[in-house]
């Protein structure tokens, strides 16, 4: 792959310096203050040639000849146009368009002028997202935009994060990730974008600029368009960066003799403070361990730095009646724990062709090949034992690697003898044809076809804990298809009614459906080792067969109405129909509409210097959500197959979801008031903003009493409210020829707060709580992520009143909390709610640029979040069985208010006492980039030449003791894949 | 390129496509939710076939217990760390043995293990509902094969409402099968024992008129299991007369008889002795598992210098939980007690490792480095987990000795029971010749000598010695209303209740510890005034 991208790279430039003839024009742009404006487009007219203006706005553009007109083009100001004298200098001052520096945004089935937008959208800043070097585009956004809240996910490579915007609407189990939509197209992962494909990103967040999207839209949108051609500009653009990935935590875990202490306290009798012999709390083994004082550092052993490489090449070009993007982006990702990894390669066609004056064809193809790598399942290298043999006297694996007696089998060893291989294969397809009626009216079908395989093979060989003994191996092959396919009616009509008004209609018809096909084989017993899972195998251990099929049928319409241009009313209606509900149940109506009052156009502030923009919003409206799975309304039974003397016979019980044949549509109702100004001549400009979603009829999984032989029902009841403030500011404090600098603030918060349940009461009259089967407790005025726990109280100290207390048999050393009711029992009844929202979250980004220099830096906040640190709760750390967190714990001696007692059964509480504070302050991304000025690049023949050095997760102020403040030590069996520090070089060359 | 562009433009193509848009989505079915690749509910409650397969399904929700591996395995287990038989050592099953677990409301332990019970045989029963409406309402089925199906339903619920009703006391019973529209229906009160007594024998005489000695396959319900059930639920009505008639039914029959002692735990369980047994298999479809009780109750002997895990030495082991003084006292009454040998417990584990071996002792020589010391906890310590005597009823001898995860199927309802039942009642009844028949029967198969006396006692010390551990005990000795008593006098073993940092467990037991609390999130669920047990709140 690498050396294929290296021969484009040679051939392309090869291409483009055969042209070189006449005489070179060069010369400086600056704006209406003198500053010089960098990254102005100087094309020359009717030509696909040109270049652009460096930090110092200089250009140069090579073999022009008098007569050529050169175009002088910049976002912002008004174009101009120069004819070529003998003069090889040609310096140009731009003047500010003001109606220029309106961007045009992509919304929702068509794009608008920024300053007429309606409703509550965000752009990213995709320069400043990109800086990170992942395949995880959702961590891009974290801190990005005002209300969009990221949580990691999975750092391993080729992990995903979640986004949230606004807060969690639904409870329901796939309810609360934004639609995602690129390039006009449902994506299901935002991750199957090339960052460096990336043009713009818009989140789109109140109901009246996702009400378009009626049903999936509750949780927000976020839009992204790739890259296309433009008009007149030839480039090749190529992106390489390297990153050295590496450890970075904030605790530490006990070392050997550490370990044994901890274990010796643990084991000491409690009446008469002596401590056991190490014959007794250690196995022979152990002992030997001590006396040879040999201690395994687990994570110096699994862990080693790696690396991540990545190279895009990409070529636009355009001309009247074309235009064309395309882009093949190779990645490789190695884990910082070895056998994990993540390769892809892109390719992606944006195609753009005028076929008459009135039909317009646009096609988009994707292409994804990608592989992930994943380590053998559960590996620990948090928890596990530093006394411990993992290698013999010859270096060599052992198996057993706590004695031959115990029957733990080394992870090391486990590490060498798996193979877990997914393999993914996206196509894509978008054809699209628009033909225009009249200048006012056009027809546009769009179709798209998605079709995803994914292909995992896992083998544990016969050597394998899980393959050995008499198994010969363990396989499992999983076949995944997933395709989606996609047809739109879309009518838009947008006629000229006088100069005051102006009105556009759109109208569209969609049916989406989404089909998957899921195959697992189990097997074992394989002959060849050498093979892995590709085997053969003589056992069926077994088989899995799901098929699922989900569809859409949606109608809608939107009017947008504007006076004077400077009153904006927009109205929207969807009508949405999902086969996941219940069979009378399916349709759902979502209206919205909202308003805008451009104030600055008003004939009394147009006079008022400061103001150069100031725009008031309202909007109100109702969007969907189908976030559950299919078949949760119609009765499924599970396979339950039996042996009878060793036969197996097949049987069969309903599963454990009741169904409900009345399920339907969750909505949420929302109301946002923003103002998006500008001041003191561009020096300020941002958006404040207030929301308030109610979401009702929440499609609520709830447990039922165990009589009944069922654990849970989903139906629609009760309501939730989301309410918050959003502010983003953009400061250009400082704009001088050689030294800018700029700053970012977001700020964001969200309360999350249930209205009401089933309207049940108890004995008392007051509302039920409901456990959903998440195990989350939803309580009327909670947040419905709130941790229910008794609320941790320090630790028994000798002297306190332990009679008394919610636990008369506590020692001191024991986790004390608190006993609500007072009746010297802890139970559910003294169970509290604990926040684990955060208060706010947020960001300050500050660019700084001196001549070619600049430097960019990251800092994200998240205040008062709480989690549950699974380590410091888990009995066995106190029983000094295994490794974890280091603390000064209690002793007789030293007593602790902090860390309990180690003792040799489970601490009560320890939950309790593990919900940590979990806010954090990261400076996430620090960077510092050189560009040559265009004196130098045009001596070498380039349009731009960039070097940059990249550090990601520098530093961390946290008390959450784990990898990562957003994940907890522990999941799935193992250590949760650690976030990584980053040390990324790289370059970006155009030509 | 002219021709298709004509084409494409003109304006019947672009209604086309609007109309075939239209007419694909407006389509009936479009929007239906379809099961694709799974078993629908309605087809199993509707034809013969369906109704078979979700009698299968409830012999695997009936294994779900024995299969579940949280904490360490203990679910199996907690009724034989509850007993009067078994000492804690360590591990999740001993918190049960020393009531930090599942004796009061708030406890981990009886929100997850205690729950666990509840729901589960709830659950059997709920689908034991629905399979014998489902019977009762088909038409189109043959009679022989519609009672069969009814039968081993009834037999499954029967059973299991029984468990529920011992272990929980106040529950509450209904025929009727769960559905969306009455999930909600909240239990408001706990049903009478009347009812449910009534309940329990409609469906076992049920069970013993329609089921055959010998099932189809082993492992399903056959007569032997149901009348020997029946005869239990009778002891707990104190209806001795019909315990009596029905376990000599089951002795009579000639289809069940006596094995040898090596033979009752030995292989599959597939013999004369087997009324009912859990059934496993391993690396096999529906096969189930696996379970790790063997690992749970046999000691970490192989911690001993000298030892290495062996299957003659009972395979792996951790010794969480293991047979207590009382009942080694009990075994060791009689000298020539075979249950001792490695049959159904295993009291000395032999020297295998050359290598290791400590000075002076000798390959097969039993270990004996530990001492059950009064006081020194270091040294019991060692001894409980090293040495202390294990039981091998749940012993797989087919896996590696290395192998914690065993598929060996479990026994829950033998012969020997019968004819202790059969002693029980025939003695209450005043037929003292056939109780002592009957409880010399089990005593000489054992090879311990007849007696010529009989009272309770020498039938519950019987019953300690032949079943310990098989998950009845606990249950028997509630019956009997010696429960606290004997928990008193025995439970664990009193220098290591003395030692448990939390204090002795006797201190914290209760009479009316012999219900099992209704965990919390259950009561939350039920009606606002449902009954819990007395004493827990």
């Amino acid at each position: 792959m690498k050396k294929f991208t290296c021969l484009l790279i040679v051939i392309l430039s090869g291409l483009v310096s055969a042209h070189a003839q006449s005489f070179s024009v060069s010369g400086t742009v600056v704006d209406d203050n003198n500053v010089p404006l960098m990254g102005v487009n100087v094309v020359v007219k009717g030509e696909l040639r040109g270049a652009t203006t460096d930090f110092d706005g200089n250009y140069i553009v090579d073999d022009v000849s008098p007569g050529d007109v050169l175009e002088f083009s910049f976002i912002g100001f008004v174009a101009q146009e120069i004819t070529v004298t003998n003069d090889q200098n040609i310096d140009v001052q731009l003047i500010t368009d003001t109606e220029a520096l309106d961007e045009v945004v992509v919304v929702g089935y068509g794009t608008q002028r920024k300053s007429n937008v309606v409703g509550s959208v965000s752009s990213v800043e995709v320069d400043d997202a990109t800086s990170i070097p992942t395949t995880n585009v959702s961590e891009m956004l974290r801190g990005r935009a005002a209300g969009v809240q990221v949580n990691l996910g999975s750092a391993r490579p080729g992990g995903e994060s979640n986004i949230v915007i606004r807060g969690n609407v639904s409870v329901a189990p796939n309810g609360n990730s934004p639609l995602i939509i690129v390039d006009g197209l449902p994506f299901d992962n935002l991750n199957d974008v090339a960052p460096n494909d990336i043009a713009n990103i818009e989140i789109l967040k109140d109901a009246a600029s996702t009400a378009i999207y009626g049903s999936r839209a509750s949780n927000g949108v976020i839009l992204v368009t790739t890259k296309r051609g433009v008009e007149g500009i030839t480039r090749i653009n190529y992106d390489a960066y390297t990153t050295v990935q590496s450890l970075t935590k904030n605790f530490n875990l006990y070392n050997g003799s550490q370990f044994i202490d901890l274990r010796r306290e643990a084991y000491r009798n409690r009446s008469t403070g002596n401590y056991l012999r190490d014959e007794v709390i250690f196995s022979p083994f152990e002992l030997e361990a001590i006396a040879n004082r040999e201690f395994v550092n687990w994570e110096d052993l699994v862990l080693q730095d790696a690396l991540i490489q990545s190279h895009s090449l990409s070529f636009s070009t355009g001309t009247e009646k074309t235009k064309i993007f395309s882009s093949v982006n190779y990645f490789t990702q190695d884990g910082i724990i070895p056998n994990s990894g993540y390769d892809r390669g892109t390719f992606k066609l944006n195609l753009e062709q005028q076929l008459t004056n009135r039909l317009t064809f646009r096609g988009i193809f994707n292409y994804q090949n990608a592989t992930q790598d994943q380590e053998t399942g559960g590996l620990n290298f948090t928890t596990i034992t530093p006394l411990a043999r993992p290698f013999d006297d010859n270096n060599e694996l052992v198996k057993f690697y706590l004695g031959n007696s115990i029957t733990a089998v080394n992870p090391l060893w486990d590490q060498r003898e798996s193979t877990d291989e997914s393999k993914i294969n996206l196509t894509d397809v978008n054809l699209n044809l628009t033909y225009d009626f009249t200048s006012s009216l056009s027809y546009t079908l769009n179709t798209f076809l998605r079709n995803r395989n994914l292909d995992r093979g896992i083998y544990r060989s016969s050597l394998h804990s899980a393959g050995d003994e008499g198994i010969d191996g363990v396989g499992v092959l999983i076949n995944n298809l997933s395709r989606q396919v996609l047809v739109e009616n879309i009518v838009n009509y947008n006629p000229e009614i006088g100069d005051d008004h102006s009105l556009d209609i759109t109208g569209v018809q969609a049916f989406d459906e989404q089909a998957n096909e899921y195959t697992q084989i189990d097997k074992s017993g394989f002959t060849n080792d050498a093979l892995e899972y590709n085997g053969n195998a003589t056992t069926l251990l077994g088989n899995v067969r799901n098929v699922s099929e989900r569809r859409l049928l949606s109608f809608l319409a939107r009017v947008r109405y504007g006076y004077l241009n400077r009153y904006l009313l927009e109205a929207t209606a969807r009508a949405d129909g999902a086969s996941v509900f219940a069979a009378n149940n399916k349709w759902g109506y979502f209206p919205a509409i909202s308003f805008a009052w451009k104030m600055h156009e008003e004939p009394f502030l147009e006079a008022v210097q400061g103001i150069n923009e100031l725009k008031l919003r309202l909007s109100y409206g109702a969007t969907g959500n189908q976030g559950i799975n299919s078949l949760e309304s119609l009765g499924v039974a599970d396979d339950r197959p039996y042996v009878f003397g060793g036969q197996t016979v097949g049987g069969a019980t309903p599963s454990a979801r009741l169904p409900n044949p009345n399920l339907k549509w969750e909505t949420t109702t929302t109301f946002n008031a923003g103002v998006d100004f500008r001041l003191f001549n561009n020096l300020f400009d941002g958006t404040v903003e207030y929301y308030k979603a109610n979401t009702t009829d929440l499609l609520l999984d709830r447990s039922i009493a165990g009589t009944t032989g069922f654990n849970v029902i989903r139906f629609n009841v009760g309501e939730l409210q989301n309410e918050g403030f959003e502010a983003s500011l953009n400061s250009n404090f400082i704009s001088t020829e050689n030294f800018r600098w700029t700053m970012g603030l977001i700020f964001s918060t969200n309360n999350n707060e249930i209205i009401s349940l089933t309207g049940e009461t108890d004995d008392n009259g007051n509302p039920i709580d409901i456990t959903d089967s998440s195990g989350r407790r939803l309580s009327i005025g909670q947040s419905i992520n709130n941790i229910w726990l008794p609320k941790y109280d320090g630790i028994y100290q000798v002297g306190d009143d332990i009679a008394g207390s919610g636990n008369p048999l506590a020692q001191p050393g024991d986790v004390r909390v608190v006993d609500q009711d007072g009746n010297n029992q802890i139970d559910d009844r003294d169970n509290v709610f604990i926040s684990t929202d955060p208060d706010w979250y947020g960001s300050i980004t500050n660019t700084v640029n001196f001549k070619g220099f600049e430097l960019f830096a990251d800092v994200y906040f998240v205040e008062g979040a709480t989690r549950l640190n699974s380590v410091l709760a888990n009995g066995e750390l106190w029983k000094g069985s295994i490794n974890g967190i280091r603390t000064k714990y209690y002793t007789p001696e030293f007593p602790s208010t902090e860390y309990p007692r180690p003792k040799p059964d489970t601490h009560l509480h320890l939950f309790s006492f593990a919900v940590r504070d979990a806010s954090y302050v990261r400076l996430r991304t620090l960077t510092l980039g050189y560009n040559l000025p265009n004196s130098v690049l045009s001596k070498i023949g380039l349009d731009k030449f960039k070097i940059y050095a990249t550090g990601n997760n520098l530093l961390t102020f946290t008390d959450f003791k784990s990898y990562s403040p957003e994940q907890d030590l522990l999941s799935g069996g193992g250590t949760s894949f650690p976030e990584t520090r980053n040390i990324t070089i790289g370059t970006n060359i155009t030509f | 390129m002219k021709i298709i562009n004509g084409y494409l433009l003109s304006k019947k193509f672009f209604l086309m496509i609007i109309i075939m848009t239209l007419a694909t989505s407006c389509e009936k079915d479009f929007l239906e939710d379809k099961l694709l690749s799974d078993t629908s509910v309605e087809y199993l409650y509707s034809s013969p076939q369906g109704l078979e397969s979700a009698v299968v399904g409830l012999y695997a929700l009936n294994r779900v217990i024995y299969e579940d591996l949280s904490l360490n395995g203990a679910f199996p287990l907690i009724l034989q760390g509850k007993s009067d038989l078994s000492v804690g050592i360590t591990g999740e099953i001993s918190l049960y043995s020393r009531l930090l677990w599942g004796a009061s409301l708030g406890d981990y332990g009886t929100a997850s293990g205690i729950n666990a019970y509840w729901v589960n045989y709830y659950r059997i029963v709920d689908r034991a509902n629905a399979i014998i409406q489902g019977a009762e309402n088909l038409t189109d089925i043959e009679e022989g094969r519609r009672n069969q199906i009814l039968a081993e339903a009834k037999a499954m619920r029967a059973n299991s409402y029984f468990i529920l009703y011992r272990l929980f006391n106040n529950i509450y019973v209904t025929t009727e099968p769960t559905t969306p529209e009455n999930a909600f229906d909240k239990p408001q009160d706990k049903s009478s024992k009347e009812e449910i007594f009534a309940l329990l024998r409609s469906d076992l005489d049920f069970a013993i008129e329609h089921l055959d000695y010998n099932p189809e396959q082993f492992g399903r319900w056959g007569q032997g299991a149901a009348r020997h059930l029946r005869a239990m639920v009778a002891l707990w009505e104190e209806d001795y007369a019909e315990a009596a008639a029905q376990a000599d039914a089951v002795i009579n029959s000639g289809n069940h008889s006596l094995t040898t002692t090596e033979q009752v735990f030995a292989g599959d369980l597939n013999h004369s002795e087997t009324l009912f047994a859990i059934n496993f298999e391993f690396q096999t479809i529906g096969g189930g598992g696996p379970h790790i009780m063997n690992w749970n109750v046999v000691s970490s002997y192989a911690e001993a210098p000298g030892l290495v895990q062996s299957i003659e030495n009972g395979g792996a082991g951790v010794g969480f939980l293991s047979l207590n003084d009382y009942v080694i006292d009990l075994l060791n009454e009689d000298p020539n007690d075979e249950r001792r040998d490695g049959t159904y417990y295993i009291f000395e584990y032999e020297y295998n490792d050359e290598a290791t071996l400590p000075p002076g002792k000798e390959i097969g020589e039993p270990l004996d480095l530990y001492e059950n010391s009064e006081t020194d906890q270091s040294e019991f310590m060692l001894y409980y987990r090293r040495q202390n005597p294990g039981v091998l009823k749940f012993f797989d001898a087919t896996v590696e000795p290395t192998d914690r995860n065993h598929f060996k199927n479990i026994m829950v309802y033998r012969l020997a029971e019968t004819y202790l039942i059969g002693a029980e009642a025939h003695m209450m009844l005043g037929n003292t010749a056939k109780a002592l028949e009957y409880l010399n029967e089990v005593r000489t198969r054992a090879n311990t000598a007849p007696v010529s006396e009989i009272d309770l006692q020498a039938i519950l010390d019987e019953g300690a010695r032949e079943l310990a551990f098989e998950g009845q005990r606990w249950y028997t000795l509630k019956r009997t209303g010696k429960l606290y008593e004997f928990l008193l006098d025995h439970m664990n073993n009193d220098n290591m209740n003395e030692s448990y940092p939390e204090g002795n467990p006797k201190n914290i037991l209760r009479e009316y510890m012999e219900n099992w609390p209704i965990p919390q999130q259950q009561m939350d669920l039920l009606g606002p005034n449902y009954p819990q047990n007395e004493g827990y709140n």
